[in-house]
């Protein structure tokens, strides 16, 4: 029928969109042009209003009428004008009832004929791939992404084999929106094989999906020229975590939680500009995974030291999985095996695994400063389900085996390199504060004690320490001071130990500064009875420092014991933020005096004594409890600084670069083995003289370890260990609930489909309903036959 | 001359002219139209005011009774003739008190039929009454009004004093209907079937057209017309209309 009416008007518009419409076999009835084709019966209520009118004609009443001349007078005059009247207004209700049947049977205009009104017989589809980590879930021995791939290979052959319209592509990765994998190109037989190969190419990235970012480049990409028409294709395995704002909001399963910003408010925004968009679901419907959340170490990675591995263990499935076998790898030795005897769904438990690291080198003896530094090896770790362990059932509860899996770059420190710096050498060593210090190197300590000269103090590389113990010294040089300063804000410990060959005003010239130095407290002078006739206590203050809780949980009494001679008196003054100041040691004087102080700053701590662990002074350092203090106070400032060896898949890393002891080439090796090479630019760029640099790292996306090397003057290089893993909230395979997707989600702007039902889809889903202007056309109808009927009956 | 009073012209050298009441033996002939036209009367009775459920037939007839007990209170003789399109029947005018009452009787006896048609039997009348005196006429008058000016012409010839009561059926004069009805002509065999709201209107105007005819052949014809609208109570248009006559009694000779 159309066919004949389009011969006999060529070359129009109005052709092209008949024709177009009939060759789509979807569109064969005109009844899909309804939503509800059914509701067109009730068009059958036209005859209503004529019924009613002949039913009325039939009910009358018989007058016997005497004055029928002026009837007939009156009859004639009027007869044509009411005949009309009444005809119109018949007409109008059944228009009204016609339009009654057309708005409840909701008529659109399919996009096949909209795109011929914008002129629009070229198609750009745009297709938005998610290859995130999920998408490697796998479902009938076939991964998400596969079943992606498969559904958008079938889906542009079958559009570049049907020449209703000419076909452009537009494929975008969730990972990275701000490219294109292929920009806008023709889509025709001749360039499907290219672009099949384009989509075969297609890899998970193992990032998290941001839709809201996706989307949000989606939209502007739609925003832009509109000379043709556009259908939109968003393939996603519709997690719930992917599809809320934030990517966080789990629990947010109301549609209140969903603000404007949220991934669906996005489509539906612009899906009215479109011909169509279709949100096709690639995921089971009930995907199950055990995945490794976390692992981390519960202080500093020293070698000699039992280190705890807490590794955190998820099950994101719906049912308990017994007998779960996981394993930690450390280096290339054997595996450690624990097992988790149960897990039940939505629960996550810890192991912890024992280990102790062998140091770098071996070393007899105690060195002496500058023989050697501090050596680093660097471990991989992996914490791993055990899936051979889990049985057929079993590997049904892990269908994302990827995350199952997690790394750890572990940076183990021979031990922590302390540097020991005696003011008075030449004093008796068995009394002095360095001996006791330097005693505290023994196996299972984890320390690594170094010993200076205030002099070799000027020269040495602070940034090989962690802590620096500064012993009977009052005098360090202006620019030191200044060096050391630096070396605090950014992480590193000093403690300062004033004994008796310290010089009250030079020490505070030196280190207080008139409030302005690095120890808050000013010495005056020392108090107490030297020839130890005399003594007083230690007091502990009622918050327990995490250094002295030894001496608390070893025998309450040890303090009470502990026998104090002499003292610094001080005060406390300056300009040192009193928050960031602790006093967590008094002595038991008249005057309560400060025995020992803990100052933040900025990253690092200063803590000053005003007893030195001097044997003249008191007996605290040959008591028990002097070693275990001190031990538990390295590790306490030297766990304070903490360096990243973990981040986020697609995260970034900055690797400080001295350029004093290294070159600004950063070279690194990714999981992959290949080299990358990275110029170091400077931390802070106002201050062009400083040799603090930093390299960073952009979007590591690849999940693996990365060899980070730095290259020495000397020729020497240092290599830093980075991990990468997947944002745990990945693992997460909970998909938004059937009535959230129904309620909020997709609307009749969007069409939410199965991968097998997109080929049955067409472009129609994007249609201009009618309804609302067949409603205001109903009421015209209306309010025109009820004006006319009460005008015409007004002039009767 | 002959109205001139000479005998007081001779006493005071004035004329004089005599002038009389006709008080005394004046003969009214009561005419009611008893065609089938006069028989409507308001179907639902009860709705409309004054004297409900009366046809206009009953309401013709109880004036014309009234009239002619007034008349006859005066001593003056009174008759009767009922007609449709002829004479049916015909009562000569007497005062005597038991005349009356056979002309009651007779009104009472009379039953609408036929159609109006006034030319003959009025031609016929004029011949009959000799005597000049009143002629009081209680019709519908539905008829063509030149036929209606040539019969009352017939009348004022013979210098008869002649009184249209023109009754008109509430319903024929407001037209209340609302529902589709069935018209069915009383005295011809047509019928319309209408929606009496779509015609008030124009049947309206039809019948004022026809109103100022009628009442211009009665102004030419030198006769008073009194339209007895039968949803106002009798008494009070009688009265109303003998006052009236009372007050201008003397200018109409």
């Amino acid at each position: 029928m159309f066919g004949r009416f389009v011969s006999d008007v060529p070359d129009t518009l109005f052709c092209f969109s008949i024709t177009h419409y009939s060759r789509t076999p979807e569109n064969k009835s005109m009844l899909s042009w309804f939503l509800n084709p059914w509701m067109l019966l009730g068009g059958l209520a036209v005859a209503s209003p004529i019924l009613i009118h002949l039913l009325n004609k039939r009910r009358f009443k018989i007058v016997d009428w005497a004055a029928m001349d002026f009837l007939f007078e009156a009859d004639k005059k009027n007869r044509r004008r009411v005949q009309l009247e009444n005809f119109i207004l018949l007409m109008l209700r059944c228009l009204a009832m016609l339009f009654l049947a057309l708005m409840l049977a909701r008529p659109f205009l399919p996009s096949s004929v909209t795109a011929v009104l914008q002129q629009a017989q070229t198609v750009e589809r745009v297709i938005l791939i998610d290859d995130s980590l999920s998408q490697r879930v796998v479902n009938d021995s076939r991964s998400s992404l596969e079943t992606t791939r498969e559904s958008i290979k079938q889906l542009i052959t079958q559009l570049a084999n049907s020449s209703d319209t000419e076909d452009w592509l537009t494929v975008m990765l969730t990972s990275d929106t701000s490219t294109f994998l292929i920009d806008n190109q023709p889509l025709t037989a001749t360039t499907l094989t290219g672009h099949l190969q384009s989509i075969d190419d297609i890899t998970v990235s193992d990032q998290a999906a941001d839709y809201s970012q996706a989307l949000g480049d989606l939209k502007m990409h739609l925003g832009g020229d509109q000379n043709y028409g556009r259908v939109a294709y968003i393939y996603s395995d519709l997690r719930k975590r992917d599809w809320l704002i934030g990517n966080g909001a789990a629990t947010a399963d109301v549609a209140g939680d969903i603000d404007s910003a949220a991934p669906n408010k996005i489509v539906q925004s612009f899906a009215d500009s479109l011909l169509g968009t279709f949100v096709i679901d690639t995921a089971g419907p009930n995907d199950q995974n055990l995945a490794i959340t976390s692992i981390r170490t519960d202080g500093l990675l020293v070698a000699n030291k039992v280190i705890n591995f807490i590794v955190e263990v998820a099950n994101y499935g719906d049912s308990t999985v017994t007998d779960l076998k996981v394993l930690l790898h450390v280096g290339d030795g054997q595996p450690q095996y624990k097992t988790i005897p149960s897990i039940g769904p939505n629960e996550k438990q810890e192991i912890i695994y024992t280990w102790v690291f062998n140091p770098a080198r071996q070393e007899t003896g105690l060195l002496d400063f500058g023989q050697e530094k501090t050596g680093t090896r660097d471990w991989r770790v992996m914490a791993q389900i055990d899936r051979q362990s889990l049985s057929g059932d079993g590997l049904q509860m892990d269908q994302l085996s990827a995350d199952s899996a997690r790394l750890l770059a572990a940076s183990v420190i021979d031990g922590i390199p302390v540097l020991l710096v005696d003011g008075d050498p030449s004093a008796t060593s068995e009394r002095s504060e360095t001996h006791y210090l330097r005693a505290l190197e023994v196996l299972g300590t984890g320390l690594k004690m170094n010993t200076a000269t205030v002099s070799d103090l000027e020269t040495a590389s602070l940034s090989d320490y962690e802590v620096i113990f500064l012993c009977n010294v009052d005098e360090v040089s202006v620019d030191r001071t200044a060096a050391l300063r630096q070396w605090v804000a950014s992480g590193g410990a000093l403690v300062l130990m004033p004994g008796n060959r310290v010089r009250a005003g030079t020490f505070n010239d030196t280190f207080f500064n008139e409030g302005k130095g690095l120890s808050p407290l000013k010495l005056t002078s020392i108090a107490g009875d030297p020839t130890m006739a005399k003594w007083t206590n230690f007091e502990v203050a009622p918050q327990i420092h995490p250094a002295l809780q030894v001496m608390i949980d070893s025998d309450a009494s040890s303090i009470g014991n502990v026998d104090v001679f002499s003292w610094w008196t001080s005060e406390l003054g300056g300009e040192a933020d009193r928050q960031s100041i602790e006093v967590p040691l008094r002595l038991t004087d008249a005057d309560n005096s400060i025995a020992m102080l803990d100052r933040r700053l900025d990253d690092g701590r200063v803590i000053v004594f005003t007893v030195p662990g001097d044997g003249d002074w008191t007996m605290w350092p040959s008591s028990p409890t002097f070693a275990p203090v001190m031990v538990d106070l390295i590790s306490y400032l030297a766990g304070s600084k903490k360096t990243e060896t973990s981040i986020p898949l697609g995260g970034s890393i900055r690797i400080p670069v001295d350029l004093s002891a290294f070159e600004n080439r950063v070279t690194v090796r990714d999981p992959e083995n290949e080299k990358m090479e990275t110029i170091a630019k400077p931390l802070n760029p106002e201050k062009p003289r400083s040799v603090l640099y930093e390299a960073e790292f952009e979007s590591l996306g690849k999940r693996g370890f990365y060899d980070i090397e730095l290259k020495r003057h000397s020729g020497e290089s240092q290599k830093v260990l980075i991990a990468t893993n997947y944002d745990p909230q990945e693992s997460q395979l909970k998909r938004l609930s059937k009535t959230v997707l129904d309620k909020n989600f997709f609307g009749e702007k969007v069409a939410l489909v199965t991968t097998a039902g997109l080929t049955g889809q067409t472009i129609d889903g994007g249609n201009s309903e009618l309804w609302m202007t067949v409603l205001v056309l109903l009421m015209l109808v209306l309010a025109s036959e009820q004006f006319l009927g009460w005008y015409w009956g007004r002039n009767r | 001359m002959r109205h001139i009073d000479w005998k007081v012209w001779s006493k005071t050298d004035r004329l004089y002219i005599k002038e009389y009441e006709e008080e005394t033996n004046l003969a009214c002939h009561l005419l009611v139209d008893c065609s089938k036209s006069m028989g409507y009367r308001s179907q639902e009775t009860g709705s409309s005011v004054g004297e409900s459920g009366w046809s206009k037939f009953d309401y013709a007839c109880t004036a014309a009774a009234s009239l002619g007990y007034l008349m006859q209170q005066q001593q003056d003789s009174v008759g009767l003739v009922t007609f449709s399109n002829q004479i049916n029947q015909t009562f000569k005018s007497s005062s005597h008190p038991s005349h009356l009452k056979m002309l009651l009787h007779e009104l009472e006896q009379t039953t609408p039929d036929n159609r109006t048609d006034i030319s003959d039997p009025f031609l016929a009348l004029a011949a009959q009454i000799r005597n000049r005196g009143m002629i009081c006429l209680f019709s519908d008058l539905f008829l063509d009004p030149e036929e209606l000016g040539r019969a009352l012409n017939q009348f004022r010839l013979r210098k008869h004093e002649v009184i249209v009561f023109h009754v008109m059926h509430h319903d024929e004069l407001e037209f209340p209907f609302q529902e589709n009805t069935l018209f069915k002509g009383l005295e011809t065999e047509a019928q319309l079937h209408t929606e009496p709201r779509a015609l008030r209107q124009s049947y309206l105007a039809a019948v004022d057209r026809y109103m100022e005819r009628v009442k211009k052949v009665c102004a030419t014809a030198g006769v008073d017309h009194v339209l007895l609208d039968t949803s106002l109570p009798l008494g009070g248009v009688l009265s109303s209309y003998l006052a009236f006559r009372t007050k201008s009694g003397g200018k109409r000779r």
